[in-house]
């Protein structure tokens, strides 16, 4: 399509420059040499001009008008270059008015005819006129803008069709008709031009632009059209001379160009007095959907801070301004300045009570002038030697003060009312982006906190034994339950020195990777000093040599043993404060509770010596069960303990042969107990029965 | 240990030389660090004789407890001590099960804690 538009406008200058080339060697030829009866005088003109007008009035409107007729945001350049265009083209009409009476005057170039090219340079500018009227008004059309100009069209042709029969009949009431209809047209071409507004939010240099540039329309369409109106006149005689009519064709579009540009002439001296203050206010709304983009898209403080902090400084037209957030969980004090020092700020903060009262202060304040009104506000305000007008807004989030925006000017009664509003917007925007980026921060921090759990919980998982080992005339079976914020128990089954089983069970202090991380290493030390290890209290002592001093201060471990010494039911137990395990013997429970400190709360030594082993029997049925806190300390609705007494009901009226159906019950007794799954500690607990 | 969210407040005097903590509610590993900031204030400020009345304290967690084993090696130190006192029968069988007892004065009474501390 371009390219065939390219064609079609290179084939319309070539037929333009052609015809006039004919025009003009034909009318020294036809008129000057030859003579030419009238009627074919009068085609020869008539046809010739028509062919001419047509080819450049269809090129020009191929350059103006088959390109986008709705505004964009390349309006207001396009719109400025196509005017000085036209200025440029109205400019070489002028001039050619004015030099015409030069050649007129020489009656030798009429009869030699070679006058035509003089007509032909006058109807450019005319015809451009009508066309660059067309899209300009199209772009900033409204809905009867077609029909506006569809009038303004036919006037055209009106105008131009009675100028060419009064000039065929010599009759002037037709002329006058023409005229009559051309300032109608001036009329029309006012109301046309409606849509104002783009020039109205201009900045002030382009407005006076445009207010000179209409200005010379005004001038030169009246200039054009006085020479029009008046008949007797060279140019009247000239165009005529070319084709009657052809001096409609060249001046009707300035009658409308007259309406048109009076209209946008007047609108632009109307809106200067309100430049200043439209370019701030369109300004303000475009730093605030620029300030709206950076909430929206990032979280970054700083450059959220520092450009509200630029937008309120250009906009409130301040000399110097800062802007301040108070330390709080996620960062600590910010401070932006703009043409002032943090040095000056810190300066007047330590005078009197002026940190104080700007801290205290809830809502906006607007200080026309501080050397006079100071007085009324704070007294300390005198301190400040940087500006003598001032607004301070405060940053707010939940109706919590977070900080404040200062702006200052150097001299007195500078703001007004009306910039304190727009600095609250900026200052609300600023508040939305901190919630969002706190909350932000939180949700990050959860997920960084649950991801840090579910590790734990794989990990501790992997730390425990897979399968229990079996020992003769012993059952032995666990029971794990680990609760959704992992925490921390421990188990296993080692083989010590002399080939003694020994049940080991624990609880590490703390939550997560922690735990986690003490229980592995708990493992570790276990499995390597196992081997070594004589007896119960034997391992207890060396697991807490290794232990103590390797754990963090405030961390401790709670663990017990219980070695099987033989096949015919001996057992030893130790216990490193971690509570205390339930013993059936001969129908009677027995609580077992000897001496002992929890792992990494003392030395060897001290260690060593409260550490305590008892020694017990187990005949036939005879049973021992080990369990963490997570068991004894589970809550039911009522708020009440399992505690030792549910466990001490199921040991005295079970009979115990098998520790899987004895851990099942007891796992019956839990649900009952408490149906609540959700809240609960780790809860771990290992039954072994004999039976001989 | 269950967790929960519950009310915890930590309120402190001096007396006879003394810096005594009065405790209240429950101590887990929520509420430890309203406890930790407390004895590092007292600390922050010189004094290592510091006195915990446990009186209305309902609940103690391992996290609780473990804010004494954070503190009591610096305060001895400096010549000084954490003496805990009053505790009520549950949170006194927490702290006895562990061994604690053999590691730190416990009292039944306040004044006789305090007493010990000017002996």
């Amino acid at each position: 399509m371009k390219i065939l538009r390219e064609k079609n406008q290179t084939a319309l200058i070539v037929i333009f420059v052609l015809f006039s080339l004919i025009r003009i060697l034909g009318d020294v030829f036809f008129i000057g040499i030859l003579s030419l009866p009238e009627t074919i005088e009068y085609l020869w003109k008539t046809l010739t001009a028509t062919a001419i007008i047509a080819s450049f009035a269809y090129y020009i409107s191929f350059q103006i008008l088959h390109q986008q007729t709705h505004e964009s945001e390349e309006s207001v350049k396009d719109f400025f270059k196509d005017q000085t265009r036209w200025m440029i083209l109205s400019l070489i009409f002028l001039i050619t008015l004015a030099i015409i009476p030069i050649f007129a005057g020489d009656s030798s170039a009429f009869t030699h005819g070679f006058i035509s090219y003089i007509p032909i340079i006058i109807l450019v500018p005319g015809i451009f006129t009508k066309y660059f009227l067309i899209k300009w008004l199209l772009i900033r059309r409204y809905k009867t803008t077609k029909k506006y100009i569809k009038v303004l069209l036919t006037i055209l042709f009106l105008a131009v069709f009675l100028t060419h029969l009064s000039g065929i009949f010599d009759s002037y009431s037709l002329k006058s008709v023409a005229q009559s209809f051309l300032f109608v047209s001036i009329v029309i071409a006012f109301l046309a031009t409606k849509r104002n507004s783009w020039l109205v939010i201009l900045p002030k240099r382009e407005k006076m632009q445009l207010l000179w540039q209409s200005l010379f329309g005004i001038v030169s369409s009246i200039i054009f059209a006085t020479f029009f109106l008046n008949d007797e006149n060279a140019f009247n005689y000239v165009m005529n001379d070319f084709a009657y009519g052809s001096n409609a064709v060249a001046v009707a579009p300035y009658f409308f160009a007259f309406g048109y540009f009076l209209r946008m002439f007047f609108a632009t001296l109307m809106s200067l007095p309100t430049s200043q203050v439209l370019e701030l206010q369109n300004y303000e709304i475009r730093s605030l959907s620029y300030i709206n983009s950076i909430v929206a898209n990032s979280v970054d403080i700083d450059k959220l801070l520092s450009t509200v902090l630029e937008s309120a400084q250009h906009s409130s037209e301040a000399t110097c301004s800062w802007i301040q957030l108070y330390p709080n969980k996620y960062n600590d004090e910010i401070i932006f300045t703009k043409n002032v020092s943090k040095d000056a700020i810190n300066q007047i903060y330590k005078q009197g009570t002026l940190k104080e009262y700007f801290r205290n202060l809830n809502k906006s304040v607007l200080i026309p002038s501080i050397p006079s009104g100071a007085k009324d506000f704070n007294n300390d305000l005198l301190y400040i030697f940087f500006g003598k007008s001032l607004i301070a807004v405060p940053l707010k989030t939940n109706d919590e003060k977070i900080g404040m925006l200062f702006v200052l000017h150097i001299d007195e009664y500078r703001f007004e009312l009306n910039k304190v509003y727009i600095l609250e917007a900026f200052c609300n925007q600023v508040s939305i982006a901190l919630v969002n980026a706190g909350l932000l921060h939180d949700s990050l921090e959860k997920e960084r906190y649950r991801k840090e759990l579910l590790l734990a919980k794989e990990m501790e998982e992997k730390l425990l034994p897979q399968k229990l080992p079996k020992f003769k005339n012993y059952s032995i079976s666990a029971f794990s339950l680990p609760a959704i914020v992992v925490g921390g128990d421990y188990y296993d089954i080692v083989i010590l020195k002399n080939n003694k089983p020994c049940i080991l069970i624990g609880d590490v202090s703390g939550k997560g990777m922690s735990a986690a991380f003490y229980m592995a290493l708990l493992k570790g030390v276990v499995l390597a000093v196992a081997s070594e290890s004589s007896g119960a209290s034997d391992i207890l002592r060396r697991i807490n040599a290794t232990l103590f001093g390797a754990m963090e201060k405030h961390t401790y471990i709670t663990l017990a043993a219980l070695v099987l010494e033989n096949a015919q039911g001996d057992v030893t137990y130790s216990r490193a404060g971690h509570i205390p395990a339930l013993l059936k013997i001969n129908n009677e429970i027995v609580t077992a509770t000897p001496k002992g400190l929890g792992v990494g709360l003392a030395q060897k030594n001290t260690f060593d010596l409260i550490l305590e082993e008892q020694r017990f029997k187990l005949n036939n049925n005879d049973a021992c069960v080990l369990f963490t806190d997570g068991l004894t300390e589970l809550t039911n609705v009522q708020n009440e303990d399992f505690g030792y007494e549910h466990l001490k009901q199921i040991l005295n009226s079970s009979v115990l042969t098998n520790s899987e159906v004895l851990i099942e019950e007891i796992k019956e007794e839990i649900h009952k107990f408490s149906s609540n799954e959700a809240e609960h500690d780790d809860l771990t607990m290992i039954t072994i029965i004999f039976n001989d | 240990m269950i967790e929960q969210n519950n009310k915890f407040s930590v309120s402190s005097i001096e007396k006879q030389g003394v810096n005594c903590l009065y405790l209240s509610g429950y101590l887990d590993a929520h509420t430890a660090p309203d406890l930790e900031s407390a004895i590092e204030h007292i600390i922050k400020q010189g004094k290592s004789k510091i006195l915990v009345n446990f009186r209305d304290l309902d609940y103690i967690s391992s996290a609780g407890l473990g804010v004494f084993m954070a503190f009591i090696e610096e305060v001895r130190e400096k010549g000084g001590d954490i003496k805990l006192a009053d505790m009520k029968p549950k949170v006194f069988s927490v702290f006895d099960l562990l061994g604690f007892p053999l590691l730190f004065d416990v009292e039944k009474e306040e004044f006789s804690a305090i007493m010990k501390f000017t002996n």
